[in-house]
């Protein structure tokens, strides 16, 4: 089985498991949630499995370019649901956020995304490559959980009265919790991967911790916002709307950092 | 002051300037940084001079930026300072409850009677509490007793930690800022050079370039020594992502190249009728070899590493590697042009003559040898270990702060008729979930407990 084949049967699984968590979301039944589950869960499997073999196929770490990058990202966001939907049960936030995972795959698996392993140039060579990047995405996948349950949180909140009042598991305050929880896994995450283990690499490689590099301070600018998320609901006790309004800002300035940084500014990082 | 410390201990500030700052952080992503005054005269016109007057151009050096650096570092300090005190007297001068009626206000709480004495459900609650890992204080008076149990207290702090590790990062920014510097040194082979600002010098004793099976760059590796007065103090192989430290200057490898102004090539000699070719020489572009018993002058005259033809049919390198290496011999039999043509190293069935001579004589380009050299980045930066220690601490409070929440658990136990009666309350602010649960446990435990 080729590493290709094992990331199609993941796509596809993905593909199944948001059609029964969609199901479940207009019949209310929860077996259709419960398959759902199990089926992602078996997609994520799979996916590790195309991880590992594109691996151990080209020697190095499953993320030096934009489709092992989407890959990886979107395992990383499987993980996430995986976990969290494990701990607190958010079975409605499931099929957006799988949603979200189908669409890193499709962009991943787009005939414009180069596929081939090329040798990695001597920068690239370095374990603080995969301590870097995996522990950065693994972050952002928390700050996406994050994105969908404040996104539903804004939706939700200003029609609580009617027909949230039944909906019992996932009540607006309950979604309000769950995106503080995936910030306070995501921001851990991302100052460690993102900010820490990028500044150690940058120093082995290039002899500065710090260079201002659009990356290096889009980056920053991410971690502020979060920072941000947290004192104002820390200290401020701002909760619920403004909240959910940050941690929405906070996922776009991580995605801009991601995607945006590449294509529209200029900066040492572009061979990603 | 009064009122300079109660402003910059407001988070509001640090809200004001945390926004304020991020804008300006993202300012600075969208003027290019550090061009040329002309560059910027080409883009923006007139405007260029505003925003190099503004210091946009260069906007993270700018007065203004370091400026709100350092106003959120003395608000990051007065907020942790200003909020410490209280924090130690709860961690370490825990108040215990003797009201009854104080329980009432706790947010986790269960008001229940046991059949065992006062001192038996002391001790059970105790041993139940000591198992969970909490820390017990206790306090008895007229019967009553009173326990306050504690774990992770420490977590208290996450907060300041985060704080004190980003103003030792900042700290370490401004002294790298200051302090720093950098220099590139190229080295060709067995070549010295003194590191500026240094008393010793850099050798350069091996330097090689480790290319993949498609062409492209692996690795670079310097074998470089610290010399000092004559004397060699250290060698080791450094390579890109592995440098080497010596009392505080760190050399890294950052580049290569070659010294193609005269290279060395060996060039194969025969007859167009014989094969193979019978005879080679080596020598430097540029110079002249005599093959003597054979009459034969050869004349290697130009050399380029990546050979290609411009739009108006003139040679040219492409780059500065030797992806096509090419060299333009001429060569005399007898004094007579008997060659003058392109070689290409690579591509010898593209091997150009001119046609006007008329010999059997046959070229070959078989291998060059060009002086390369390593360019080694000296870099000196006191900021550094700063900056690895206030990482470590901001890692360690946002642990603390997220992952090591403090439980407080209050109990008070008096005899109530024929019965004991129990007080039991928890003060949570964090992760409500897992605390209730714990304390629905312990509840649990003791009701089993004999
Ligand atoms: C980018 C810079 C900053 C970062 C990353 C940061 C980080 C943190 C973190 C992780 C927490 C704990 C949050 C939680 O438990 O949910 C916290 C709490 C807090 N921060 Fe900051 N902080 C920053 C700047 C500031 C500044 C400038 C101030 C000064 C006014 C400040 C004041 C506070 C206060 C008062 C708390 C609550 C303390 C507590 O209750 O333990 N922070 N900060």
């Amino acid at each position: 089985m080729t590493e290709s084949t094992l990331f199609l049967i993941a796509f596809i699984l993905y593909g199944f498991s948001a059609a029964f968590y969609f199901a479940f979301l207009f019949s209310e039944k929860n077996v259709w949630a419960k398959t759902g589950y199990k089926i992602i869960f078996t997609g994520f499997i799979i996916h590790t499995a195309a991880l590992v073999l594109r691996t151990l196929e080209s020697g190095h770490a499953p993320f030096t370019n934009m489709y092992e990058s989407l890959s990886f990202l979107a395992w990383c966001g499987a993980f996430a649901y995986v976990s969290i939907e494990g701990k607190y049960k958010i079975r409605k936030a499931g099929p957006y956020f799988i949603l979200i995972i189908i669409v890193l795959m499709a962009i991943a698996s787009s005939p414009l995304m180069p596929k081939e392993a090329k040798p990695l140039m001597p920068a690239l060579q370095s374990y603080w490559l995969w301590l870097h990047v995996s522990v950065t995405l693994l972050g952002e996948a928390f700050f996406a959980m994050a994105f969908v349950t404040s996104i539903m949180y804004l939706i939700a909140e200003p029609k609580k009265t009617a027909r949230f009042k039944q909906n019992k598991g996932l009540t607006p305050e309950r979604l309000d919790f769950i995106s503080y929880r995936c910030i306070a896994v995501g921001f851990p995450l991302f100052t460690l991967g993102g900010l820490i283990f990028g500044m150690i690499w940058a120093y082995k490689a290039w002899g500065r911790y710090w260079g201002w590099d659009p990356k290096e301070v889009w980056s920053l600018i991410t971690w502020f916002v979060f920072a941000l998320y947290l004192h104002t609901r820390l200290v401020m006790g701002w909760k619920g709307k403004r909240s959910a309004v940050i941690a929405v800002i906070g996922f776009l300035a991580a995605m801009f950092t991601y995607f945006g940084v590449n294509y529209l500014l200029a900066g040492l990082h572009s061979y990603i | 002051m009064k009122s300079f410390i109660k402003l910059f201990s407001s988070v509001k500030l640090a809200i004001f300037l945390l926004i304020v700052i991020t804008l300006a952080t993202i300012l600075g992503t969208l003027v290019p940084q550090g061009g040329s005054p002309e560059a910027y005269k080409e883009k923006y016109g007139d405007g260029a001079a505003v925003l190099i007057n503004l210091g946009i151009t260069r906007l993270y050096q700018s007065p203004w930026y370091l400026t709100l650096l350092v106003l959120f570092s003395i608000n990051i300090t007065t907020c942790s300072l200003t909020r410490i005190k209280p924090k130690f007297n709860k961690a370490f001068k825990p108040q215990v409850i003797t009201e009854e009626k104080k329980f009432n206000a706790l947010s986790l709480k269960k008001i229940f009677k046991s059949h065992q004495p006062v001192p038996r459900v002391k001790g059970n609650l105790k041993e139940i509490l000591r198992s969970k890992g909490y820390k017990i204080r206790e306090k008895s008076e007229q019967g009553r007793v009173y326990l306050l149990a504690r774990k992770r207290f420490l977590g208290l702090f996450g907060s300041d930690t985060v704080h004190l590790g980003i103003l030792i990062v900042i700290i370490g920014g401004f002294i790298s800022g200051a302090a720093g510097s950098r220099d590139n040194l190229a080295l060709t082979l067995k070549e010295t050079k003194p590191v500026p600002g240094a008393d010793f010098s850099l050798k350069l004793n091996k330097f090689e370039t480790l290319y993949y099976p498609d062409g492209s760059v692996k690795d670079w590796k310097s074998t470089l020594s610290i010399i000092k007065n004559d004397q060699r103090i250290l060698t080791k192989t450094i390579e890109v992502n592995h440098p080497l430290s010596y009392k505080g200057f760190i050399f890294y490898q950052s580049g290569y190249g070659w010294d193609w102004r005269n290279p060395q090539v060996e060039i194969m000699i025969g007859r167009k009728t014989e094969n193979p070719f019978s005879e080679s020489v080596r020598i430097k572009v540029g110079e002249k070899a005599l093959i003597k018993d054979k009459h034969i002058e050869i004349n290697p005259m130009y050399f380029v590493p990546d050979f290609v033809l411009t739009e108006e049919n003139k040679v040219t390198s492409r780059s500065l590697e030797p992806n096509n290496p090419a060299v333009y011999v001429k060569a005399l039999e007898k004094g007579e042009l008997a060659f003058s043509g392109w070689l290409f190293l690579k591509y010898p069935e593209f091997n150009t003559r001119d046609s006007q001579v008329n010999s059997n004589l046959s070229l070959n380009f078989k291998d060059f040898k060009a002086e390369s050299y390593s360019v080694i980045q000296i870099a000196k930066d006191p900021g550094v270990p700063f900056i690895w220690t206030g990482c470590t601490f901001v890692m360690l409070g946002l642990f603390l702060a997220f992952y090591f929440i403090p439980r407080e658990l209050k109990f008070l136990i008096k005899k109530e008729s024929q019965n004991t009666k129990i007080y039991a309350g928890g003060i949570v602010k964090k992760a409500k979930d897992s605390f209730k649960k714990e304390f629905d446990q312990i509840i649990l435990l003791f009701r089993e407990s004999k």
